[in-house]
């Protein structure tokens, strides 16, 4: 029976993947992809695909709930990503997905850990129908601490925006 | 022993099954565990909730796309299209996808929704603004769908529900069995401390009865070499008396066959003294009471006696005996010089008389403090009964032990190593083997020699002023309290014995030389014979000068 069920999951994915290829969804150049906004200072900083991709890039690699096995995810470090606010004194951020979906993290979170906003998974360039545009990825598999439900709610995709609070 | 065996391996038995129990339900506690981690992880109920919610939210956008002024337009719709694409996604990888499977392998409902959505991609991806129709279309088409991923969630979140209650009924069960496990353990303690209590107890029981055997025995041993000392002693002085007298009667008008014979006793009684002192330094060691002396003398004068105790045995067996000594090493030395010679003067005796040699050399030499003796002989020569385990100490406990040629070698080890001494059998050359002893010693260097005198006859201590009065010396007077180093004493009559009593509580480190023949030859380092030889005299205090 698991048998079956594993040969009809990947019979699935097989699906997903030939789908997602054919599939028309892409982010055309020069679409902002990313909002930082930081309301009290009035300050708003649009990023479109080019401008993560200008950042100095990370490569996590790392296994979570949602991957089959260890998977490389690259992309800019969120510290590095935040900083484009300008705001030392931030704490606390909230991260908005492209369904609305938010969630609160710490800042603290960005300057312990090497969390990225990772726009590549093994190399591929995520698709807005996967975790396009981003995903929030936090280094678990070196950190096993960070294998937390906690942690796992904040490993959010199709990130859109980032807002200071 | 057999009345302790089976308690002991049925608690043996029980600690490894309770160990196997407790290794066992560990490793279920642990699954439990990282199944309920893996369960709190992610809630997979959110997830499935996620699913139906956005296509509830494509088919919203898909109703307002037909009504003008709600400013949702294609693009606002095929935005919605890829979200719920995405969510699908979500059931393809990973442990949440696995789990979110598992609860749709009867149903199926997500991969025909996803087949759905394939099949409409091109006309959600083309939809003009105007195409009103098309969307009323496609929300019927998805209309199905809606009620089948409410049921879906309605399923994942009770088979969650059941499958908690069923970790932590498990929780609970390995709790349960971690406790039992736990006290089992501690019962087990508890019977093992009592019973290692009572085993202690009867150890304890069994030391002090074995202690108290053992106090019994050394108080017998005790005794018996306190008899032995006594008797020895007790024996020793009349046969001291016997010898004065002998000593007396070849002083008379005797025939040749008489002194002879007068000799032969005195021999005889020599040995018999020797025997006694050999007796009593055997059990001084045996009893740790030997008390050695630390006195002058000189190496060549140690080397001297040692050949002159053993020549007549020599002579006797027809054996070459040669002794020499190192020219390099330092003239004097301090140490018991009379318990050094019985050593040397034993091990050479054991070996002539056991090897059967025919020649036996002893050479003394120095080196890096310690006094050399190496003791070579030709074995095999004619034949005899070999036995360095005598010599060495070995772990032998035989009869052989307490034979009547094993008091020698006994005593002779004994010595050297209350010196600190050691003794070794070299390893041997052809038919020719090495007793070697090495003894820690202090050399001794002499700044001013006093000589005190102690004669019947102020005659006698005129002639010895007289025969040292070149030598740098001072003579004490009769009653100068200072000690002297060098005592010269009156022997061979029936005053030597006084006067040696006299010598030794007044001068307890001098070197002690008899003037005469001395009726107790041991009692003295030296001695000179009468009519006094004066270069004789002058070469003991000489030597002991420079």
């Amino acid at each position: 029976m698991h048998s079956l069920l594993t040969l009809g999951k990947q019979l699935f994915s097989v699906l997903f993947v030939l789908a997602n290829l054919f599939a028309t969804a892409a982010f055309a150049a020069g679409d902002v992809v990313l909002t930082l906004e930081n309301t009290s200072e009035g300050v708003v900083v649009e990023l479109t695909e080019d401008d993560l991709m200008a950042l100095p890039q990370a490569v996590v690699l790392t296994e979570n709930e949602f991957v089959d096995g260890l998977a490389e995810f690259s992309g800019p470090l969120a510290r590095d990503v935040i900083a484009l606010l300008n705001d030392p004194d931030m704490d606390m951020l909230t991260l908005t997905a492209i369904n609305d979906y938010s969630v609160e993290v710490p800042v603290v979170d960005f300057a312990e850990y090497d969390v990225i906003f990772a726009l590549f998974q093994n190399g591929n360039r995520f698709s807005p129908r996967d975790k396009g545009p981003v995903w929030v990825i936090y280094p678990m598999t070196d950190h096993e601490e960070l294998q937390d439900r906690v942690y796992n709610d904040r490993l959010i995709w199709q990130l859109v925006r980032v807002s200071a609070l | 022993m057999k009345k302790n065996g089976l308690p002991r391996l049925v608690v043996l038995a029980v600690i490894l099954g309770v160990s196997g129990f407790a290794v066992l339900g560990y490793n279920a506690f642990r699954k439990d565990v990282l199944a309920m981690q893996a369960a709190s992880q992610e809630d997979i109920t959110w997830t499935s909730f996620q699913l139906e919610q956005e296509l509830g939210r494509f088919r919203d956008a898909l109703n307002q796309f037909q009504i003008d002024g709600t400013g949702v337009d294609a693009s606002t719709v095929n935005t919605r299209f890829d979200i719920l694409w995405s969510r699908i996604a979500v059931f393809q990888q990973g442990r949440v996808g696995e789990r979110l499977a598992q609860y749709d392998r009867e149903t199926l409902i997500v991969p025909r929704l996803f087949s759905q959505m394939k099949s409409v991609d091109r006309r959600i991806v083309n939809l003009q603004d105007t195409a009103k129709a098309d969307a009323a279309l496609l929300v019927l088409e998805f209309a199905p769908y809606a009620d089948e991923l409410r049921e879906f969630s309605r399923f994942v979140t009770l088979g969650e529900e059941t499958r908690g209650r069923e970790i932590r009924e498990q929780l609970q069960a390995g709790v349960n069995r971690t406790l039992l496990l736990g006290g089992l353990a501690i019962a087990i303690a508890l019977f093992s401390l009592a019973y290692i209590n009572r085993e202690s107890m009867r150890f304890r029981r069994l030391a002090a009865a074995n202690r108290k055997l053992a106090d019994v025995a050394e108080k017998a041993s005790r005794a018996k070499s306190q008899f032995l000392t006594m008797m020895s002693h007790e024996l020793r002085t009349p046969m001291n008396g016997v010898l004065g007298l002998l000593a007396l009667s070849k002083q008379g008008a005797v025939q040749k066959n008489q002194l002879h014979l007068i000799e032969q006793a005195e021999q005889s009684g020599r040995q018999m003294v020797g025997l006694l002192a050999d007796i009593l330094d055997f059990s001084a060691l045996h009893s740790d009471e030997l008390h050695l002396e630390n006195k002058p003398f000189e190496l060549t004068h140690l080397a001297h006696a040692v050949r002159e105790q053993f020549t007549p045995l020599a002579k006797r067996e027809g054996i070459s005996f040669d002794v020499t000594v190192n020219q390099n090493c330092p003239p004097r030395y301090q140490g018991d010089f009379r318990r050094l010679r019985q050593a040397f003067s034993h091990l050479a005796q054991y070996v002539v008389e056991t090897a059967g040699v025919r020649d036996a050399e002893m050479e003394f030499s120095c080196n890096n403090s310690a006094l050399v003796v190496k003791l070579s002989f030709d074995y095999l020569s004619h034949g005899g009964e070999w036995t360095p385990d005598l010599i060495l100490g070995g772990d032998r406990r035989d009869d052989r032990a307490f034979a009547s040629d094993a008091l020698g070698p006994a005593i002779a080890r004994g010595f050297i190593e209350a010196m600190n001494g050691t003794l070794l059998v070299d390893n041997p050359v052809g038919e020719r083997i090495q007793v070697i002893a090495r003894i820690p010693i202090e050399e001794f260097v002499v700044t001013a020699l006093g000589v005190a005198v102690i004669t019947s006859s102020e005659a006698m201590a005129a002639i010895c002023r007289a025969a040292l009065s070149t030598s740098d010396i001072d003579f004490l007077q009769k009653d100068d309290p200072t000690e002297a180093h060098i005592v010269l004493v009156e022997a061979g009559n029936i005053t030597e014995g006084n006067f040696l009593v006299r010598a030794r509580e007044n001068h307890p480190n001098a070197l002690i030389v008899g003037l005469g023949t001395p009726i107790n030859p041991d009692a003295f380092d030296f001695s000179v014979k009468l009519p006094l030889d004066f270069h004789e005299l002058r070469e003991i205090v000489a030597l002991r000068t420079a």
